[in-house]
Protein backbone atom coordinates (compact mmCIF):
# COMPACT_ATOMS: atom_id res chain seq x y z
CA UNK A 1 0.00 0.00 0.00
CA UNK A 2 1.33 3.47 -0.78
CA UNK A 3 2.42 5.87 1.95
CA UNK A 4 -0.08 8.58 1.02
CA UNK A 5 -3.06 6.22 1.32
CA UNK A 6 -1.76 4.73 4.58
CA UNK A 7 -1.23 8.13 6.20
CA UNK A 8 -4.78 9.06 5.22
CA UNK A 9 -6.15 5.84 6.74
CA UNK A 10 -4.21 6.34 9.95
CA UNK A 11 -5.42 9.96 10.19
CA UNK A 12 -8.98 8.56 9.98
CA UNK A 13 -8.20 6.03 12.73
CA UNK A 14 -6.92 8.80 14.98
CA UNK A 15 -9.77 11.16 14.13
CA UNK A 16 -7.44 13.96 13.04
CA UNK A 17 -7.70 16.03 9.88
CA UNK A 18 -5.16 14.55 7.45
CA UNK A 19 -4.44 17.94 5.89
CA UNK A 20 -2.77 17.78 2.53
CA UNK A 21 -0.86 14.49 2.03
CA UNK A 22 1.44 14.24 -0.97
CA UNK A 23 4.91 13.19 -2.10
CA UNK A 24 7.74 15.74 -2.22
CA UNK A 25 10.52 15.89 -4.84
CA UNK A 26 12.39 13.10 -3.03
CA UNK A 27 9.23 10.91 -3.20
CA UNK A 28 8.89 11.19 0.57
CA UNK A 29 5.38 11.54 1.97
CA UNK A 30 4.60 14.98 3.45
CA UNK A 31 1.68 16.40 5.38
CA UNK A 32 0.73 20.04 5.25
CA UNK A 33 -1.64 20.94 8.04
CA UNK A 34 -2.84 23.99 9.90
CA UNK A 35 -0.86 27.24 9.35
CA UNK A 36 0.74 25.66 6.28
CA UNK A 37 3.14 23.75 8.47
CA UNK A 38 4.71 20.82 6.61
CA UNK A 39 6.05 17.61 8.13
CA UNK A 40 8.08 15.16 6.01
CA UNK A 41 8.48 11.41 6.52
CA UNK A 42 6.00 8.63 7.31
CA UNK A 43 7.05 8.04 10.93
CA UNK A 44 7.51 11.74 11.73
CA UNK A 45 4.01 12.46 10.34
CA UNK A 46 2.49 9.67 12.44
CA UNK A 47 4.14 11.12 15.54
CA UNK A 48 2.80 14.59 14.74
CA UNK A 49 -0.72 13.21 14.33
CA UNK A 50 -0.47 11.33 17.61
CA UNK A 51 0.24 14.60 19.43
CA UNK A 52 -2.90 16.19 17.91
CA UNK A 53 -5.27 13.30 18.45
CA UNK A 54 -7.48 12.67 21.46
CA UNK A 55 -8.05 9.04 20.45
CA UNK A 56 -7.21 6.12 22.70
CA UNK A 57 -4.64 4.80 20.22
CA UNK A 58 -2.81 8.13 20.05
CA UNK A 59 -2.81 8.63 23.82
CA UNK A 60 -1.50 5.10 24.34
CA UNK A 61 1.33 5.75 21.88
CA UNK A 62 2.83 8.68 23.79
CA UNK A 63 2.25 7.57 27.37
CA UNK A 64 5.97 7.27 28.30
CA UNK A 65 9.35 7.82 26.62
CA UNK A 66 9.88 4.06 26.52
CA UNK A 67 6.54 3.46 24.80
CA UNK A 68 7.21 6.27 22.29
CA UNK A 69 10.57 4.76 21.39
CA UNK A 70 9.08 1.30 20.87
CA UNK A 71 6.18 2.68 18.82
CA UNK A 72 8.63 4.54 16.59
CA UNK A 73 10.81 1.49 16.05
CA UNK A 74 7.84 -0.60 14.87
CA UNK A 75 6.69 2.14 12.50
CA UNK A 76 10.22 2.16 11.07
CA UNK A 77 10.21 -1.65 10.94
CA UNK A 78 6.96 -1.53 8.94
CA UNK A 79 8.54 0.93 6.47
CA UNK A 80 11.95 -0.75 6.10
CA UNK A 81 11.12 -4.45 6.28
CA UNK A 82 7.40 -5.29 6.29
CA UNK A 83 6.17 -3.33 3.28
CA UNK A 84 9.22 -3.96 1.02
CA UNK A 85 9.92 -7.51 2.27
CA UNK A 86 6.35 -8.71 1.74
CA UNK A 87 7.06 -8.91 -1.99
CA UNK A 88 9.86 -11.42 -1.46
CA UNK A 89 8.89 -15.03 -0.76
CA UNK A 90 11.76 -15.76 1.60
CA UNK A 91 11.52 -12.51 3.55
CA UNK A 92 7.73 -12.77 3.90
CA UNK A 93 8.09 -16.18 5.53
CA UNK A 94 10.62 -14.78 7.99
CA UNK A 95 8.36 -11.80 8.79
CA UNK A 96 5.31 -14.00 9.30
CA UNK A 97 7.25 -16.36 11.55
CA UNK A 98 8.78 -13.51 13.59
CA UNK A 99 5.47 -11.71 14.14
CA UNK A 100 3.74 -14.98 14.92
CA UNK A 101 6.35 -15.63 17.59
CA UNK A 102 6.04 -12.12 19.05
CA UNK A 103 2.28 -12.52 19.40
CA UNK A 104 2.58 -15.78 21.35
CA UNK A 105 2.86 -13.80 24.54
CA UNK A 106 1.23 -10.49 23.69
CA UNK A 107 -1.88 -9.04 22.12
CA UNK A 108 -0.34 -5.79 20.88
CA UNK A 109 3.15 -4.85 19.69
CA UNK A 110 3.91 -2.39 22.48
CA UNK A 111 2.72 -2.76 26.07
CA UNK A 112 -0.75 -4.13 26.68
CA UNK A 113 -2.68 -1.68 24.57
CA UNK A 114 -3.25 -0.65 20.97
CA UNK A 115 -0.79 1.93 19.62
CA UNK A 116 0.30 3.42 16.31
CA UNK A 117 2.80 0.55 16.08
CA UNK A 118 -0.09 -1.87 15.54
CA UNK A 119 -1.70 0.38 12.93
CA UNK A 120 1.52 0.87 10.94
CA UNK A 121 2.30 -2.86 10.86
CA UNK A 122 -1.37 -3.76 10.22
CA UNK A 123 -1.56 -1.66 7.06
CA UNK A 124 1.92 -2.71 5.91
CA UNK A 125 1.27 -6.44 6.32
CA UNK A 126 -2.35 -6.41 5.06
CA UNK A 127 -1.61 -7.52 1.49
CA UNK A 128 0.61 -10.33 2.69
CA UNK A 129 -2.03 -11.62 5.12
CA UNK A 130 -4.63 -11.37 2.36
CA UNK A 131 -2.51 -13.70 0.20
CA UNK A 132 -2.40 -16.45 2.83
CA UNK A 133 -4.34 -19.68 2.43
CA UNK A 134 -6.51 -20.92 5.32
CA UNK A 135 -3.77 -23.42 6.19
CA UNK A 136 -1.15 -20.65 6.26
CA UNK A 137 -3.37 -18.53 8.47
CA UNK A 138 -3.57 -21.42 10.83
CA UNK A 139 0.20 -21.90 10.81
CA UNK A 140 0.52 -18.27 11.89
CA UNK A 141 -2.25 -18.53 14.45
CA UNK A 142 -1.03 -15.79 16.83
CA UNK A 143 -0.45 -13.31 14.04
CA UNK A 144 -3.88 -14.17 12.61
CA UNK A 145 -5.49 -13.58 15.99
CA UNK A 146 -3.86 -10.14 16.28
CA UNK A 147 -4.83 -9.17 12.73
CA UNK A 148 -8.41 -10.41 13.07
CA UNK A 149 -8.79 -8.60 16.38
CA UNK A 150 -7.65 -5.29 14.86
CA UNK A 151 -9.76 -5.60 11.69
CA UNK A 152 -12.91 -5.87 13.83
CA UNK A 153 -12.53 -2.22 14.79
CA UNK A 154 -14.59 -0.09 12.36
CA UNK A 155 -12.05 2.76 12.49
CA UNK A 156 -9.37 0.32 11.30
CA UNK A 157 -11.11 -1.68 8.55
CA UNK A 158 -12.78 1.49 7.25
CA UNK A 159 -15.34 -0.34 5.14
CA UNK A 160 -12.83 -2.70 3.45
CA UNK A 161 -13.79 -6.36 3.08
CA UNK A 162 -12.85 -8.23 6.23
CA UNK A 163 -10.49 -11.17 5.86
CA UNK A 164 -11.87 -14.54 6.81
CA UNK A 165 -10.16 -16.32 9.68
CA UNK A 166 -13.06 -18.57 10.63
CA UNK A 167 -11.46 -21.89 9.65
CA UNK A 168 -9.10 -21.29 12.53
CA UNK A 169 -11.98 -21.58 14.96
CA UNK A 170 -13.41 -24.51 13.04
CA UNK A 171 -10.13 -26.34 13.47
CA UNK A 172 -10.56 -26.28 17.24
CA UNK A 173 -13.50 -28.65 17.22
CA UNK A 174 -13.03 -30.48 13.92
CA UNK A 175 -9.33 -31.16 13.77
CA UNK A 176 -9.68 -34.45 11.92
CA UNK A 177 -11.75 -33.05 9.08
CA UNK A 178 -9.57 -30.04 8.49
CA UNK A 179 -7.09 -29.62 5.57
CA UNK B 1 23.48 -0.35 28.59
CA UNK B 2 24.54 -2.99 26.08
CA UNK B 3 24.83 -2.47 22.31
CA UNK B 4 24.44 -5.73 20.41
CA UNK B 5 25.83 -5.28 16.92
CA UNK B 6 27.46 -7.28 14.15
CA UNK B 7 31.03 -6.75 13.05
CA UNK B 8 31.61 -3.66 10.93
CA UNK B 9 28.06 -2.31 11.14
CA UNK B 10 28.17 1.52 10.83
CA UNK B 11 24.91 1.71 12.79
CA UNK B 12 26.63 0.08 15.76
CA UNK B 13 29.04 3.02 15.83
CA UNK B 14 26.00 5.30 15.58
CA UNK B 15 24.49 3.89 18.80
CA UNK B 16 27.82 4.05 20.59
CA UNK B 17 28.37 7.71 19.64
CA UNK B 18 24.78 8.63 20.60
CA UNK B 19 25.30 6.96 23.98
CA UNK B 20 28.55 8.90 24.53
CA UNK B 21 26.83 12.21 23.74
CA UNK B 22 24.03 11.27 26.13
CA UNK B 23 26.73 10.59 28.78
CA UNK B 24 25.63 7.00 29.20
CA UNK B 25 27.94 4.04 29.49
CA UNK B 26 27.38 1.44 26.83
CA UNK B 27 29.22 -1.78 26.37
CA UNK B 28 29.54 -3.12 22.82
CA UNK B 29 28.95 -6.82 22.20
CA UNK B 30 29.68 -8.16 18.74
CA UNK B 31 27.14 -10.86 17.90
CA UNK B 32 26.05 -12.98 14.98
CA UNK B 33 22.34 -13.36 14.23
CA UNK B 34 22.88 -16.96 13.13
CA UNK B 35 24.02 -17.80 16.63
CA UNK B 36 21.17 -19.64 18.40
CA UNK B 37 21.85 -17.55 21.52
CA UNK B 38 20.67 -14.44 19.68
CA UNK B 39 17.63 -15.78 17.91
CA UNK B 40 15.43 -13.25 19.71
CA UNK B 41 17.25 -10.26 18.22
CA UNK B 42 15.40 -9.09 15.10
CA UNK B 43 17.60 -6.24 13.91
CA UNK B 44 21.19 -5.23 14.69
CA UNK B 45 22.25 -3.07 16.30
CA UNK B 46 19.93 -3.44 19.27
CA UNK B 47 20.36 -1.38 22.42
CA UNK B 48 19.51 -3.02 25.74
CA UNK B 49 18.68 -0.46 28.41
CA UNK B 50 19.58 -1.04 32.05
CA UNK B 51 15.93 -1.91 32.73
CA UNK B 52 16.12 -4.69 30.13
CA UNK B 53 14.10 -2.95 27.43
CA UNK B 54 15.50 -3.54 23.95
CA UNK B 55 15.31 -0.99 21.14
CA UNK B 56 16.51 -1.58 17.58
CA UNK B 57 15.85 1.68 15.74
CA UNK B 58 18.70 4.22 15.70
CA UNK B 59 16.22 7.08 15.29
CA UNK B 60 14.06 5.89 18.18
CA UNK B 61 17.16 5.47 20.34
CA UNK B 62 18.44 8.96 19.41
CA UNK B 63 15.14 10.50 20.43
CA UNK B 64 15.04 8.44 23.62
CA UNK B 65 18.62 9.25 24.70
CA UNK B 66 18.83 12.88 23.64
CA UNK B 67 15.21 14.04 23.99
CA UNK B 68 13.43 16.59 21.86
CA UNK B 69 15.67 18.56 19.51
CA UNK B 70 12.98 19.77 17.13
CA UNK B 71 11.10 18.59 14.07
CA UNK B 72 13.94 19.14 11.60
CA UNK B 73 16.14 16.80 13.58
CA UNK B 74 13.38 14.17 13.52
CA UNK B 75 12.94 14.55 9.77
CA UNK B 76 16.69 14.14 9.18
CA UNK B 77 16.79 11.05 11.39
CA UNK B 78 14.02 9.44 9.38
CA UNK B 79 15.66 10.53 6.12
CA UNK B 80 18.93 8.95 7.14
CA UNK B 81 17.30 5.60 7.95
CA UNK B 82 14.86 5.33 5.08
CA UNK B 83 16.73 7.06 2.22
CA UNK B 84 20.45 7.40 2.91
CA UNK B 85 21.18 4.02 4.52
CA UNK B 86 19.37 1.95 1.81
CA UNK B 87 21.04 3.96 -0.99
CA UNK B 88 24.48 3.42 0.57
CA UNK B 89 23.86 -0.28 1.01
CA UNK B 90 22.60 -0.67 -2.58
CA UNK B 91 25.59 1.25 -3.93
CA UNK B 92 28.36 -0.20 -1.81
CA UNK B 93 27.17 -3.81 -1.90
CA UNK B 94 29.77 -5.93 -3.64
CA UNK B 95 29.36 -8.07 -6.72
CA UNK B 96 26.30 -8.61 -8.81
CA UNK B 97 23.95 -7.14 -6.27
CA UNK B 98 25.25 -3.60 -6.73
CA UNK B 99 22.43 -1.45 -8.09
CA UNK B 100 23.30 0.86 -11.05
CA UNK B 101 20.46 3.19 -10.04
CA UNK B 102 22.00 3.71 -6.61
CA UNK B 103 24.77 6.15 -7.53
CA UNK B 104 22.51 8.84 -9.10
CA UNK B 105 20.17 8.53 -6.11
CA UNK B 106 23.10 8.76 -3.71
CA UNK B 107 24.49 11.82 -5.50
CA UNK B 108 21.11 13.51 -5.02
CA UNK B 109 21.12 12.72 -1.30
CA UNK B 110 24.72 13.91 -0.84
CA UNK B 111 23.90 17.12 -2.70
CA UNK B 112 20.98 17.70 -0.35
CA UNK B 113 23.31 17.34 2.63
CA UNK B 114 25.90 19.67 1.11
CA UNK B 115 23.21 22.26 0.21
CA UNK B 116 21.79 22.18 3.72
CA UNK B 117 25.25 22.60 5.26
CA UNK B 118 25.91 25.59 3.00
CA UNK B 119 23.19 27.50 4.82
CA UNK B 120 23.60 26.28 8.39
CA UNK B 121 26.51 24.87 10.39
CA UNK B 122 24.61 21.73 11.38
CA UNK B 123 21.83 19.77 9.71
CA UNK B 124 19.03 20.87 12.01
CA UNK B 125 20.27 24.46 12.47
CA UNK B 126 22.90 26.19 14.58
CA UNK B 127 23.32 23.40 17.07
CA UNK B 128 24.74 19.92 16.81
CA UNK B 129 21.96 17.32 17.04
CA UNK B 130 21.51 13.56 16.88
CA UNK B 131 20.86 13.99 13.14
CA UNK B 132 24.46 15.10 12.55
CA UNK B 133 25.83 12.17 14.54
CA UNK B 134 23.59 9.58 12.90
CA UNK B 135 24.32 10.75 9.37
CA UNK B 136 28.03 11.18 10.08
CA UNK B 137 28.30 7.52 11.09
CA UNK B 138 26.75 6.47 7.75
CA UNK B 139 29.26 8.59 5.82
CA UNK B 140 32.18 7.44 7.96
CA UNK B 141 33.03 4.10 6.28
CA UNK B 142 36.11 4.42 4.16
CA UNK B 143 35.34 5.11 0.56
CA UNK B 144 31.96 6.80 0.89
CA UNK B 145 33.21 10.35 0.33
CA UNK B 146 36.56 9.33 -1.13
CA UNK B 147 37.15 11.12 -4.43
CA UNK B 148 33.89 13.06 -4.16
CA UNK B 149 33.84 16.56 -5.67
CA UNK B 150 31.82 19.73 -5.00
CA UNK B 151 31.04 18.69 -1.45
CA UNK B 152 33.22 21.19 0.44
CA UNK B 153 30.63 22.11 3.05
CA UNK B 154 29.91 18.45 3.67
CA UNK B 155 33.64 17.74 4.10
CA UNK B 156 34.09 20.62 6.57
CA UNK B 157 31.15 19.36 8.58
CA UNK B 158 32.49 15.80 8.36
CA UNK B 159 35.89 16.84 9.75
CA UNK B 160 34.28 18.95 12.49
CA UNK B 161 32.15 16.04 13.73
CA UNK B 162 35.00 13.58 13.44
CA UNK B 163 37.16 15.73 15.72
CA UNK B 164 34.61 15.72 18.55
CA UNK B 165 35.89 13.84 21.62
CA UNK B 166 32.79 11.63 21.92
CA UNK B 167 33.18 10.57 18.29
CA UNK B 168 36.89 9.91 18.78
CA UNK B 169 36.12 7.76 21.83
CA UNK B 170 33.57 5.79 19.80
CA UNK B 171 36.07 5.27 16.99
CA UNK B 172 38.58 3.81 19.44
CA UNK B 173 36.18 0.93 20.07
CA UNK B 174 34.75 0.64 16.55
CA UNK B 175 37.36 1.97 14.11
CA UNK B 176 36.41 3.40 10.71
CA UNK B 177 38.57 0.90 8.86
CA UNK B 178 36.36 -1.98 10.04
CA UNK B 179 33.06 -0.44 8.92
CA UNK B 180 31.35 -1.80 5.80
CA UNK B 181 27.94 -1.58 4.20
CA UNK B 182 27.98 -5.31 3.61
CA UNK B 183 27.60 -5.54 7.39
CA UNK B 184 24.13 -4.03 6.98
CA UNK B 185 23.14 -7.07 4.94
CA UNK B 186 24.00 -9.30 7.88
CA UNK B 187 22.15 -7.08 10.33
CA UNK B 188 18.73 -8.73 10.03
CA UNK B 189 16.99 -11.76 8.49
CA UNK B 190 15.07 -9.65 5.97
CA UNK B 191 17.86 -9.19 3.41
CA UNK B 192 19.41 -6.14 5.06
CA UNK B 193 17.99 -3.06 3.35
CA UNK B 194 18.11 -4.67 -0.10
CA UNK B 195 14.33 -4.73 -0.50
CA UNK B 196 13.85 -1.05 0.27
CA UNK B 197 13.14 0.58 -3.07
CA UNK B 198 15.34 3.54 -3.91
CA UNK B 199 13.39 6.68 -4.64
CA UNK B 200 14.61 8.64 -7.61
CA UNK B 201 14.26 12.35 -6.95
CA UNK B 202 12.04 14.14 -9.45
CA UNK B 203 14.14 17.31 -9.36
CA UNK B 204 17.00 17.90 -11.81
CA UNK B 205 20.00 15.62 -11.91
CA UNK B 206 22.40 16.30 -9.04
CA UNK B 207 25.36 15.73 -11.35
CA UNK B 208 28.52 13.86 -10.42
CA UNK B 209 29.59 14.22 -6.80
CA UNK B 210 30.68 10.86 -5.51
CA UNK B 211 33.42 8.92 -7.25
CA UNK B 212 32.15 6.15 -9.53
Amino acid sequence: MCDVATVQKIANCLGVSPGKIQLNEEQVVTRTGAQNKTVAGFATILESMARESKSETAQNSIVTQEVQAQVYQWIEFAVLYVAPGSKDKYVSKQLLADFNKLFISKSYLVGHFITLADLAVYYAIGDLIKSLSPVDKENYLNLSRWFDHLQQRPEIHQGETMLNFTTIYLHNWATGTHI
Amino acid sequence: MIIYTNEGNPLGLQLLVLAKFAKKTAQVQLVNLNDAKHKDLLVLPTLELDNGLRLFSGAAIAKYLLGDEGQRRDEWLEWSTTLLAPALEHHMAVGHRADPNALPVLNGLVKKLNDCLSTSPFLAGDKLSAADLSIWCLLAPDGTLKGAQNVDQLRNWYDKIKAMPEVQQGLKELPIKDLTFNALQQSNRYGGLQHVQLKRSSSVDAGKLLAE
